[in-house]
């Protein structure tokens, strides 16, 4: 039986196109993860969603329900402007962009969100060596009493401060270096205290900014300073700020 | 002339046809990531629409039940109809489907202007031979380091990635490198990545084995002209032998009685040797 050019497009096209049409129909031509990740098959987490197949598509909404880790406490781990764009919305993957800049070797991605939503749970996850988390993530782990003292101290060796990074841009991100966290045990305002600090411990630019009245200028700059300049009283700042921060 | 031309046609227009295809697929899902989306047209991601994703996600699969990151079922199931077509006719795919094979060769139009004589016929034939065995090593390595990560390693190498997706931000610099190596050497020879690097033109290869569809010549009628050794883009001696099971072939036909063999029905792809059926010889000028 001879194959001509003809029949042989043809029969290429209907199959191929064909076959495609046919598990459309079928509902089998699925492009894009269905945001349900696998079960833990065995040991005390059995039965419970594995955040290790946290994907890069899945957005902080498909986090929350599948693991109930409200998208809020992502944003705020993961130090994301919620202003202008709602927590939900953020996809794990959003993270290799906002961390894109870190001058220091590792990064913040889907691995990243991975480790704290295990972490978030109690359980545990063996992270990429790359892998960072922000220190606010740090803060919020610590606060919940999910962490022995000596994870604790594996994770803050290995966290970043989302000050000086994309996301939370303003044009003084210039010149200021990721560094890691060495003061998260220290969240009191003085007058020595940045923005950056503030950032730093977990406060999202809104709220900053709503406190202040107005967008902040360089990150650099010490929040007393910035009431001076303002002409308001540094202690009316301070605070509300470490309301906000007390309550993490 | 005219025989030649309809093969050529009716490739390139199929050829066309999957490349826009697939273009309009990811175009339609880096808007979609942007928030835009276009009436008609479902995006997704170009892993998920590769078969090769299907391949390099088996082990996974079996062992775990889950897909490779950036893999889902649509891929999985393109891989088994690709390999249905394979089984049918050899890797046709090759020749006819993959985007990025057709980019090569239509790259090479340019280096058969340059190099009218020389074009696909540079590298040293001994060196040639040994190189096309390199892309069994591409495809295992791929195989391994995937099941190993469970990551897609070859995209961040990958010069199709790379084509289809150079605006998005997501290619790595090692994808460009091998995007602009390939079509460089596209000027001088023939589906470079074909021939020496691609792991899925490897797997796929392998069915020119076994195919049902082969390409069969008719020694009986064959005039030893060597036209069909010249057409192969694939540099194989398609002159000697009586069916062909080189395990480069791509099934484009561009050797063929339809294209170049200048004999009627001498190279065919057929079940059968030409000119003969149920072992008989028949006659063709009746």
């Amino acid at each position: 039986m001879k194959l001509s050019a003809k029949r042989t497009a043809l029969g290429l096209v209907v199959i191929i196109l064909g076959g495609i049409l046919m598990l459309m129909v079928s509902g089998l031509w699925i492009t894009e993860s269905t945001k349900i990740p696998v079960r833990i098959s065995e040991g005390e987490f059995a039965g419970m969603a594995d955040p290790g197949d946290i994907r890069g598509s899945y957005t902080f909404e498909d986090i929350e329900n599948s693991f109930s880790v409200p998208a809020t406490i992502l944003a705020q781990a993961f130090a994301l402007d919620t202003s202008d764009k709602d927590a939900k919305l953020y996809k794990a993957k959003d993270l290799e962009t906002f961390y894109e800049n870190l001058d220091i070797e590792g990064e913040v991605g889907t691995d990243s969100v991975r480790l704290f939503v295990a972490l978030y749970l109690g359980m545990s996850y063996e992270a990429e060596e790359t892998s960072l988390l922000p220190n606010p993530a740090v803060n919020i782990l610590r606060d919940k009493g999910v962490l022995s003292d000596e994870l604790f101290q594996s994770i803050k060796a290995k966290s970043v401060s989302p000050a000086a990074v994309a996301n939370l841009s303003d044009d003084s991100t210039e010149g200021v270096s990721i560094t890691h966290s060495s003061n998260l045990d220290d969240m009191l305002v003085k007058g020595k205290t940045t923005f950056a600090n503030l950032l730093d411990w977990g406060m999202s630019k809104t709220q900053i900014e709503e406190i202040i009245g107005k967008p902040y200028g360089s990150k650099s700059q010490t929040v007393r300073d910035f009431a001076l300049e303002s002409g308001i009283e540094f202690s009316e700042f301070k605070t509300a700020m470490q309301e906000i921060l007390d309550a993490f | 002339m005219k025989k030649r031309s309809s093969v050529k046609l009716i490739r390139t227009a199929v050829q066309i046809v999957f490349f826009l295809l697939v273009f309009l697929v990811v175009i339609g899902h880096s808007l979609e990531e942007s928030g835009i989306s276009i009436p008609f047209l479902k995006g997704a991601s170009l892993h998920a629409i590769c078969p090769v994703g299907g391949v390099v996600t088996i082990y996974q699969y079996i062992t775990a039940g889950t897909f490779v990151q950036k893999i889902h079922e649509a891929s999985f199931y393109l891989m088994i109809i690709v390999f249905i077509t394979a089984i049918i006719a050899g890797p046709i795919f090759c020749g006819w489907v993959c985007p990025f094979g057709s980019f090569q060769e239509w790259i090479s139009y340019i280096g058969k202007k340059i190099f009218p004589r020389k074009y696909n016929h540079m590298i040293p034939k001994r060196l040639d031979s040994g190189l096309r065995y390199l892309r069994y090593g591409v495809l295992l390595w791929v195989l391994v380091m995937t099941a190993v990560s469970a990551k897609l390693v070859f995209s961040d190498f990958d010069p199709y990635y790379a084509l289809f997706n150079f605006w998005t931000g997501e290619v790595a610099i090692t994808g460009f490198i091998a995007l602009a190596l390939v079509i460089f050497l596209s000027l001088f020879v023939e589906r470079p990545f074909c021939k020496y690097a691609c792991p899925y033109g490897a797997l796929l290869g392998i069915t020119n084995l076994f195919r049902i569809f082969s390409i069969r010549r008719n020694p009986n009628t064959c005039i030893s002209c060597g036209k069909c050794d010249s057409a192969c883009p694939m540099n194989i001696e398609v002159s000697n032998k009586s069916k062909i099971m080189d395990h480069q072939c791509i099934s484009c036909l561009e050797c063929t009685s339809e294209a170049a063999c200048p004999i009627a029905a001498t190279l065919e792809l057929n079940t059968s040797q030409p000119g003969k059926k149920d072992g008989k010889e028949v006659n063709n000028e009746a």
